[in-house]
């Protein structure tokens, strides 16, 4: 009888499926049920029977495979996570050591980049964060007037415009920063307040968690103080999160406001790194404002103006429509106080838009940089830990290689012992992990302490951050524990028991032992990057702090009064501070006080600009002061006489610094010679001609990396200032806590509505080193830290190899060599590691230096000497490490070291 | 040592192999569970229930010569173990326990 063979790709599909043991006869099985069905049935039936039936075999025996291998494979995972854990708590003072180490490097780098991810990365918490932009001025070095704040800000005239004409954006709102004095039941607290425009809440997709939010409604000119939402945070700390207080009647600045709403939880604001207590339409900065008309003056720049952009709109599209509107919005807005110069500058102005997804921040502004720096300078720092461990793997492994020779010789694959030290590394590396980012949350806070109390970075560990230390520590314990695996594993029963049968372990000489010295190497390398980039930043802060500033600093105070919740009228505000002054300097122990627009380095200024001898207008800084500000600031007159009690309080009289009669053409004697000044803080009419009549030396205006900038001082009542707080120079023996309840006595007998603060002006020249400190410290300790490190590598190496080399020595001495040769041969071959690592490093430093030369500091000219003391230093630290190890080998009594062979 | 307990499907294959006599392959004891049963059976489930039984112990298996009808395949010729029967009535035993005094409980058809 002929035989029908059954459909050929089934037959081949189930013989592919089957397992070895039982493929004979269910081919069989299944060939005899088929050619029944042939016979019954017919071939149509039988084949597709047979086709199904091999494709039911299939998917089971498949299934049932995964099945097997799956357990078999856990099975042996489990195995070699209990050989790792065995092995390690076997040596547990070693495995406290590399977690310790581990968990440092993972922890510096985890806490780093969480206080990156929170103030570059992370998008603020609104609907849509991705499509909302920040329009700025693409250039304002020509524009004259006044910003409040580093990041973007247009002036209100502009946000109206842009608000009523929309351009590129489907939606847009305007918001600025400012604090307030809240009043709710007894004294009056500092809060964090925000101008939002009507639009704000509803546009960012944040909803009310009781009453309401505004509407476009609460926010038009004239609307007076109608209402204050709360910030979330503020409503939980300051009310207990009670649910009644809307409808609630506080006081903002004496004001007596209702309480209509408390915003979502998890919304601080668009500035990251200060979240907002309170929220009060624009509109009442009229009521609110500090009396200088913020909302008429187009010349003040305070509200960030934001627009959202149409889904899949690119930037580029929108920045050429802001583009083609810039030159229509300036003009309909150009303020009525410019001269001609400053109106052509401002409607040389243009707009833009730029991502706003990640908010606004001045923190970001103010240190940013500083922070990705060191999270590069940490980045180095878990480098050379990773490079410390692969040694100390190098060095065990190179101990245990002869075990592994054995166990390869009786079957174990190659792969298999790669898992077992792989496995090791990991369970290593998961550990440092775990402590790493227990304590990264309290490295972010005590680094981002010296910043400021009043910080709202939300350090919560986020997704990105673990991401971030899980890659990290998977990269890490590749790097330590691959590496040493692969060496450790190479060697076939050739290799291994070669040296089982020599008695010592030869092999391990081999390879390894050049790795390890490479290893060291890059140690040395990457710490003098580390060593050379902490001297930098030591130096920048050395070189500031020794920067004089010109002013004569000791036994000077800064007094701030605010007196905004005595509720005076603008009119009377002026003669209120001018008796303050006499009160002030009529505290017992004050030698003198001076009342001042701007608190030299404290953060503000004016500018004006003034006609140069040749024609050209020469921007210059402006202060206003009264008549003791020479004696209190300390700044010796070079020339001319200081402002006198009988001046008139509004004599256009100016007393200038040598920079100033510099850049304006006036010579080295100015006293008694005139210039004209232009700008809007002069109040009515925007020029005047001042007469010179003194010369004070340059002093730092803004902080102390400035070249000397032309400054005129000028009387405190030319320009109007009609903010309800003033700032004093003080000059005094008495200690600043005195000398502020003395002020309180004085100002208010004492009452809490007048605020006053005290303190020392070294602290106000100094405050602006806070980022110049953290680098300093920060990189001064991981440089003192990758020395160490590297120190303890060079010493393990050079041990090794002396104890390696212990018979050849012995023979040396035995012949003669005297032990001098031998403590400089160790010492010499030290020192060439130490050597090529210095000089690679030495050309690591240099290009990393490059992105970093901005925060530096009297170091552009020459950077040589600090190559060549950190060289110098890593030279001593190399040869204080190999000390031991060469004194050891010359220590070696030449019979002892043969007898061992 | 208690015995392994006996799912319900391999109790119906050791049960189909003591019903039947000759040769004991699959395709019998696939052909005698669907005739008392009455419903089909995957013919794979009961290729890999034998083999789980061997490796228990409860079955062995020998093969036969090839023959030439089924294209020179052997088949494999199973029979179960005294090991096997101790299991089998164990599992009886302990549905048995199950349902005594059940015997009159309501909702029983036929």
């Amino acid at each position: 009888m002929s035989r029908a063979e059954p459909p050929r790709l089934a037959r081949l599909l189930l013989e592919r499926a089957l397992p070895h043991d039982l493929r004979d006869d269910v081919v069989g099985d299944l060939d005899e049920v088929y050619q029944r069905r042939l016979r019954e049935r017919g071939a149509l039936w039988a084949g597709v029977w047979y086709a199904r039936q091999s494709v039911a075999f299939a998917a089971r025996f498949a299934l049932q495979r995964f099945r097997e291998r799956r357990a078999l494979g856990l099975d042996d995972l489990g195995r070699d996570l209990l050989t790792a854990v065995r092995r390690m708590r076997a040596r547990p003072g070693a495995v406290v050591v590399v977690v310790l180490t581990l968990a440092l490097g993972l922890g510096a780098n985890a806490s780093m980049f969480q206080i990156v991810e929170a103030l570059h990365l992370r998008t603020v918490s609104v609907a849509d964060p991705e499509r909302w932009t920040i329009v700025e001025i693409a250039d304002m070095s020509r524009w004259q007037g006044r910003r409040t704040t580093g990041y973007p800000v247009l002036s209100h005239a502009l946000w109206e415009s842009i608000r009523d004409g929309r351009g590129p954006f489907d939606a847009t709102l305007a918001w600025a920063s400012t604090t307030f004095f809240l009043e709710d039941s007894g004294s009056p607290t500092v809060v964090r307040g925000l101008y939002v425009s009507g639009g704000f809440f509803d546009a960012l997709g944040v909803a009310p968690v009781v009453g309401r939010t505004f509407g476009p409604a609460d926010d038009r000119r004239g609307c007076g103080l109608q209402g204050v939402v709360l910030g979330y945070g503020f409503w939980q700390r300051a009310f207990g999160g009670d649910p009644a207080v809307v409808g609630r009647r506080v006081a903002l600045d004496t004001h007596p406001v209702p309480i209509v709403g408390v915003a979502a939880e998890g919304f601080a604001g668009l500035e990251v790194g200060r979240a907002f207590d309170v929220a009060v339409p624009i509109c009442a900065e009229e009521v609110l404002g500090d009396g200088e008309q913020w909302i008429a003056n187009g010349t003040v720049f305070w509200l960030t103006v934001m627009g959202r952009v149409p889904p899949s709109q690119p930037l580029r599209s929108v920045n050429a429509q802001l583009d083609a509107w810039s030159p229509a919005l300036l003009e309909a807005t150009l303020p009525d106080q410019y001269t001609p110069d400053g109106a052509e500058a401002y409607l040389g102005l243009s707009l833009r838009a730029i991502p706003g997804a990640t908010g606004v921040s001045s923190l970001r502004i103010r240190y940013g940089s500083s922070f990705v720096t060191l999270l590069g300078v940490t980045a180095l720092v878990l480098l050379i830990v990773c490079t410390n461990l692969a040694n100390l793997f190098l060095a065990r492994g190179a101990a245990r290689e002869r075990e592994f020779a054995v166990r390869r010789a009786l079957g174990a694959s190659r792969g298999r012992l790669l898992r077992e030290l792989s496995i090791e590394s990991a369970v290593l590396a998961a550990a440092g992990a775990a402590v790493g980012l227990a304590l990264a949350s309290t490295l972010s806070r005590s680094l981002l302490g010296p910043l400021g109390p009043d910080l709202s970075l939300d350090l919560s560990l986020g997704g990105l951050t673990v991401a971030f230390v899980v890659a990290a520590a998977g990269v890490s314990s590749l790097t330590f524990g691959l590496l040493p695996a692969w060496l450790a594993s190479r060697g076939g029963c050739e290799h291994g028991l070669g040296g089982l049968r020599e008695g010592r372990g030869a092999a391990a000489a081999g390879r390894g032992a050049d790795v390890r010295r490479w290893l060291v190497v890059s140690q040395v390398a990457l710490s003098f990057v580390l060593v050379f980039a902490a001297l930098l930043f030591t130096t920048t802060l050395r070189n500031l702090l020794a920067v004089d500033s010109g002013y004569e600093a000791e036994g000077v105070a800064v007094a701030r009064v605010d007196f905004r919740n005595l509720d005076l009228p603008d009119a009377s505000r002026t003669a209120f501070k001018r008796d303050l002054l006499e009160r002030v300097r009529d505290v017992a122990g004050v030698a003198s006080a001076d009342e001042v627009r701007h608190v030299p380095m404290g953060g503000t200024g004016s500018s004006a600009n003034v006609r140069a001898g040749d024609g050209t207008s020469i921007s210059v800084r402006l202060n206003a002061v009264t008549n003791a500000y020479v004696e209190t600031a300390g700044l010796p007159l070079l020339a001319g006489r200081g402002f006198a009690p009988d001046d008139a309080p509004e004599a256009p009289l100016a007393i200038v610094t040598p920079a100033f009669a510099m850049r304006v053409g006036l010579g080295s004697t100015p006293v008694g010679r005139r210039f004209v000044i232009e700008t809007g803080e002069l109040g009515e009419g925007s020029s005047m001609e001042i007469e010179i009549i003194g010369l004070v030396p340059d002093a730092k205006y803004f902080n102390l990396r400035e070249a000397p900038v032309p400054t005129a001082f000028v009387p405190k009542a030319l320009l109007p200032d009609s903010r309800p707080y003033t700032d004093f120079m003080v000059r005094t023996p008495l200690p600043p806590q005195v000398l502020h309840e003395a002020l309180r006595a004085a100002v208010a007998d004492g009452s809490p509505v007048v605020w006053t603060d005290v303190r020392p002006f070294d602290d106000t020249i100094h405050a602006g080193l806070v980022r110049e400190r953290l680098l300093s410290t920060v990189s001064g300790f991981l440089g003192a830290l990758a020395a160490l490190v590297a120190a303890i590598g060079l010493y393990g190496v050079m041990s090794h190899q002396v104890a390696q080399r212990k018979s050849e020595i012995g023979v040396r001495i035995a012949l003669g060599a005297r032990r001098r040769d031998i403590l400089l041969m160790v010492l010499g071959q030290a020192g060439a590691l130490v050597a090529v690592g210095v000089a690679l490093g030495g050309v690591l430093a240099l290009v990393a230096s490059a992105p970093v030369r901005s925060l530096l500091f009297g170091l552009e000219a020459n950077m040589a000497p600090m190559l060549v003391i950190a060289a110098g230093v890593l030279a001593a630290t190399g040869a204080l490490a190999s000390y031991v190890p060469a004194r050891r080998a010359a220590r070696l009594e030449p019979q002892t070291a043969l007898t061992l062979e | 040592m208690p015995h392994q307990a006996l799912g319900e499907f391999e109790q119906m294959v050791m049960l189909a192999i003591l019903q039947l006599d000759g040769d004991v392959y699959g395709v019998p004891i696939v052909e005698e569970i669907e005739r008392r049963t009455g419903r089909s059976v995957s013919r794979s489930a009961v290729y890999v229930t034998l083999r789980r039984l061997e490796q228990k112990g409860l079955v062995s298996s020998r093969m036969s010569e090839s023959l030439p009808e089924r294209g020179g395949k052997p088949r494999r010729c199973v029979e179960v173990e005294p090991e096997g029967l101790r299991a089998l009535h164990d599992s009886r035993r302990a549905m048995e326990q199950m349902w005594r005094g059940l015997d009159s409980a309501p909702g029983e058809v036929g």
